[in-house]
């Protein structure tokens, strides 16, 4: 099979540091070099290309996205500073949403816990719930906004630095097969990807992403973690991804990082993100799709409405 | 007794032979799940247990053990507990406070060191630990000119690893740093916390007064050297984020007072606290008795009480249940919630220590600045 005929094939894998499954999920795409890679670089690590090469024994292409983000910043002032600013909304905006989604989650935990009459019970937590996906959409549409308005007023896309790039990445890209996109942090690689307008550079490559990477080619990028030191916070939206594997919550390290014994958090992230479905990536798993449809899966579960983990099986 | 000290002397007096072969199979103190033995070996006429446990009696007399030269008690510590102690020894008609031979186990602090007594289920968090893996930080010293006080002052700053002059960083102003420094391990947990991304690469300004007891109890000269001094100061050499939600400022015992202090007399310059084991005391009516010198931490207090104001937004606060501030702490709490101000308040089982102070660093500084590790999936 050739790279042309995956147009609209990604892969969905979860952490590659301890089982590496990407051999198994690029085998199941059909998938072939030479790869090219994204990765967030911000920690030195994972500017390494050579274990990848290693790994999948075929060419590895560095299409060096966070170097060159650095480049047009150093070399655009006045974009970088807009973009810091922009940086800088988000991060209020996002302080902003949690107050609001904090006391919306309570609620709806507090409801479940309640024992009066279900008939009464069930409608308030419908509604409950209802409200937190209004406040996701509202989200959405805000974050949505603000990257509108930095677009049509600091037009990046007409930026020389950013021109020049995006000629050499679609050049580095004609001959390239599949996109891996690394793991990393999510909120890095998600803005140098919209930068460079990587989601119409990439429209027509089979991608594989890994834990941040996964995330990235779903649509709605949501934050989770049940077990950091501070302790729990509600998943939250952070932003929208390259949307080629539409309707999948992506969850990373879900075994680490959630409190898969919650019912109740589980419960209300189902209910919550659907008609999406939030599918787990822990070590090894991975799940391949074609136009938003599942084509092979190992290790990977799905959270139902009830908080129950189910395995999830390819139709094809 | 503890069940190893009674098969030990069930037959009467053991033989040196078997006290040797006792001594060298045991870890010291005894623990157990609720209770804690303390054993000393050695002639003396008189050993005292001493310890920092506020509500027990300070000297707990350990007992001889017929026929041999060990001295055992046994106290209650419910698991999880960490204390500090000495054995205080009569000999001879002197009286000397010694660490437990028996237990390889210190915790230093300015006055000298004491044995570390870690209760059933206690563990050192690894995080404490030098990680081998995480890169380190650097120090440099940079001395200013104070006004306020009239004098050079030296201030060390901590730069995290990786850290690039294009980036902006969150600000921690540590009141006692170089106790921090050497007491509570805090380059080995900033570098750890910052390479498990539970907290943000942040510069880090350690102070020291030379006369802390008087600066540190509310004195209006160290809460205007840090704002209008030491913060501009900052602002203007390093690449800090000039915000005040960026801004925090810490300390433990008096320095805890000097930060609720310097945020109370400059409201907009620190909106995250992280208080320690505070010397939070105040008198509700007529005099204190903690000695001259909390005079002016209680006038401070009392004024705080009836005026707090919104020193801070975010405030992260501890507390040792063995201390005997811990009254004062708990009632801070409702305080500063009644004023909008969103607290989180630990309670351990420890006493006032560096290595209690140690040992919250993580959840305080986390909460206070919470890491990447919400967005990095690797």
């Amino acid at each position: 099979m050739t790279a042309a005929k995956l147009n609209g094939r990604v892969a969905l894998l979860g952490p590659q540091s301890r089982t590496a499954s990407l051999t198994s999920a690029l085998k199941k795409l059909g998938a072939e070099g030479p790869f090219g890679v994204i990765t967030a670089g911000w920690r030195d690590a994972e500017g390494e290309i050579d274990t990848l090469t290693e790994h999948l024994g075929k060419p590895v292409i560095d299409l060096a996205l966070y170097e060159r983000v650095e480049d047009i910043f150093a070399s655009d002032p006045s974009l970088f500073a807009a973009h810091r600013e922009r940086q800088d909304k988000l991060k209020q905006l996002q302080r902003l949403y949690r107050v609001r989604l904090k006391a919306g989650a309570e609620a709806c935990y507090r409801l479940m816990r309640r024992k009066e009459d279900t008939e009464l019970l069930k409608p308030q937590l419908r509604a409950a719930i209802s409200q937190l996906r209004a406040l996701d959409r509202f989200h959405a549409r805000q974050l949505a906004g603000m990257h509108a308005s930095f677009d049509a007023s600091i037009r990046p896309a007409e930026r020389t630095t950013v021109r020049r790039h995006r000629q050499e990445l679609e050049q580095q890209l004609r001959d390239l097969g599949t996109v891996l996109i690394a793991g990393g942090h999510v909120a890095v690689l998600a803005s140098r990807l919209r930068l460079l307008g990587m989601a119409d550079l990439l429209a027509t490559h089979p991608l594989a992403g890994w834990s941040a990477g996964a995330m990235l080619l779903t649509r709605q990028l949501v934050l989770f973690h049940d077990r950091a030191p501070q302790g729990r916070r509600e998943p939250e939206l952070l932003d929208v991804g390259l949307g080629r594997a539409r309707g999948i919550i992506a969850l990373p390290a879900a075994s680490q990082r959630l409190d898969i014994d919650s019912r109740e958090h589980l419960t209300l992230m189902a209910r919550r993100f659907a008609p999406a479905r939030c599918m787990t990536l822990d070590d090894g798993a991975w799940m391949a799709m074609s136009d938003d449809v599942l084509v092979g899966a190992a290790g990977v579960r799905r959270i139902r409405r009830t908080g129950s983990l189910a395995k999830v099986k390819a139709h094809a | 007794m503890h069940e190893q000290l009674r098969k030990l002397m069930r037959k009467g007096a053991p033989r040196p032979a078997a006290v040797d072969a006792f001594v060298a199979a045991q870890n010291f103190p005894l623990v157990d799940k609720t209770d804690v033995t303390f054993v000393y070996r050695g002639a003396a006429d008189e050993v005292y247990l001493r310890h920092w446990i506020f509500g027990l009696r300070t000297a707990q007399p350990l007992q001889s053990l017929a026929g041999t030269d060990l001295w055992a008690v046994t106290i209650e510590l419910p698991a999880e507990s960490r204390i500090e102690y000495k054995y205080e020894v009569l000999r001879d008609g002197n009286r000397s406070l010694e660490l437990d031979p028996l237990n390889p186990y210190q915790a230093r602090d300015p006055f000298g060191a004491n044995s570390v007594c870690r209760g059933y289920r206690y563990q050192r968090p690894e995080w404490t630990l030098r990680d081998a893996n995480s890169r380190r930080g650097t120090f440099k010293r940079h001395e200013l000119d104070s006004k306020s006080f009239g004098e050079r002052r030296a201030v060390d700053i901590y730069l995290p690893s990786r850290f690039r002059d294009s980036r902006r960083y969150p600000l921690l102003v540590v009141h006692d740093g170089h106790d921090y420094l050497h007491y509570s391990d805090l380059s080995i947990v900033l570098d750890n916390l910052i390479h498990r991304l539970e907290i943000p690469p942040m510069i880090v300004a350690l102070t020291t007064s030379p006369d802390r007891l008087r600066e540190y109890a509310g004195d209006d000269r160290h809460a205007d050297f840090i704002c209008t001094e030491l913060l501009p100061y900052l602002v203007q050499n390093f690449p800090v984020n000039d915000e005040p939600q960026s801004r925090a400022l810490m300390g433990a015992s008096f320095g805890a007072v000097a930060t609720l202090h310097t945020a109370w007399r400059h409201p907009d310059c620190f909106d995250r606290l992280l208080l320690q084991s505070g010397s939070f005391a105040f008198s509700d009516i007529g005099d204190h008795s903690r000695g001259p010198a909390f005079d002016p931490v209680v006038e401070f207090i009392n004024e705080f009480r009836q005026h707090p104001g919104k020193p801070a937004q975010k405030i992260y606060m501890s507390c040792g249940v063995y201390e005997s501030l811990i009254y004062e702490n708990r009632s801070m709490v409702p305080l500063l919630q009644s004023h909008d101000m969103q607290v989180r308040y630990e309670e351990v089982r420890d006493a006032h220590n560096w290595e209690n102070w140690r040992d919250r660093l993580r959840t305080g500084l986390s909460w206070l600045f919470p890491g990447p590790l919400w967005m990095v999936y690797e």
